[in-house]
């Protein structure tokens, strides 16, 4: 019982050690919520399907730099 | 306390952190929250083993223009100095920050870098560069884009979690702080790039 309390206690200490973000204007902090929701979880879910897309925009526009650039990157360590 | 207990105090560590690695992964806000409450400095040592191993490694496929202790020697001084400032600008307006959380939420925002520098150095070694302009090279030019920009959207969520959970700032004293951060850090690191010490930051 005490075991439980104290596991209690430490979780809603946790979840009220910060206060939640308001950006200010109502509709900005629901984006905001929007947007983070997805990224909290599983990011990569977004963020693969995200990159490809910006990779292959980069690709298709600037062609020859990208290429270029990646051999800059990968003398970059 | 003996050798024995030592010895799985690591392991344990060593655990904790690979398992929080794949939290990190999975679960970044949830598992960033509990690391900025995190008092185990094994866990540090661990992080900062790996970054070890990395310049090391690195050095035996590139050969650096000065040793690569001392490459690394300059890594621990910019984190510590990344983790002060930061602390600083939290204890502007908060009083009872501990310098501990920022040291750990720091360090395992470290983790896509040190993916990213490994990343690197394991093409460098298969796929040597020039990138031409064939079929191949355009292909793996576009995956390795891919690669990069994920990497680096989830850096910036990372540290922008552990900047947040550290300082306990809302979004926009985060964003300015992190705004303020870079301002200072970018003349340092072309710095760095001139002396040919570092041609990527390893932030």
């Amino acid at each position: 019982m005490i075991r439980s309390e104290e596991v209690f206690r430490k979780k809603i200490n946790e979840v009220f050690s910060l206060e939640p973000n308001n950006l200010g204007i109502e509709p900005l902090t629901g984006l905001y919520k929007k947007t983070t929701h997805y990224l909290k979880t599983m990011p990569f879910l977004v963020l693969i399907p995200a990159s490809l897309i910006s990779a292959l925009t980069l690709y298709f526009i600037f062609d020859h730099i990208l290429v270029r650039l990646v051999s800059l990157l990968q003398y970059g360590f | 306390m003996d050798f024995k207990e030592i010895f799985f105090g690591i392991f344990a560590s060593l655990f904790i952190v690979l398992r929080r690695f794949i939290f990190l992964i999975v679960r970044p806000y949830r598992t960033l929250r509990k690391i900025s409450l995190e008092k185990d400095y094994w866990q540090l040592f661990i992080i900062l083993f790996f970054v070890f191993i990395y310049f090391w490694l690195s050095s035996l496929v590139r050969n650096p223009a000065v040793h690569f202790i001392f490459i690394y020697l300059l890594f621990l001084i910019n984190f510590f100095l990344t983790a002060i400032f930061f602390f600083f600008m939290g204890r502007l307006s908060n009083k009872k920050l501990e310098v501990k959380s920022f040291l750990f939420t720091l360090a395992y925002s470290l983790l896509p870098t040190i993916v990213w520098f490994f990343t690197d150095l394991i093409f460098y070694s298969l796929l040597p560069p020039p990138r031409t302009t064939s079929i191949m090279g355009r292909s793996f030019s576009i995956f390795f884009t891919t690669l990069s920009i994920s990497l680096l959207a989830w850096k910036l969520i990372l540290f922008y979690l552990a900047i947040r959970f550290s300082t306990r700032f809302n979004f926009y004293r985060t964003i300015y702080s992190i705004i303020l951060y870079v301002c200072c850090f970018f003349p340092y690191s072309v710095f760095l790039y001139y002396l040919k010490l570092f041609r990527i930051p390893f932030i």
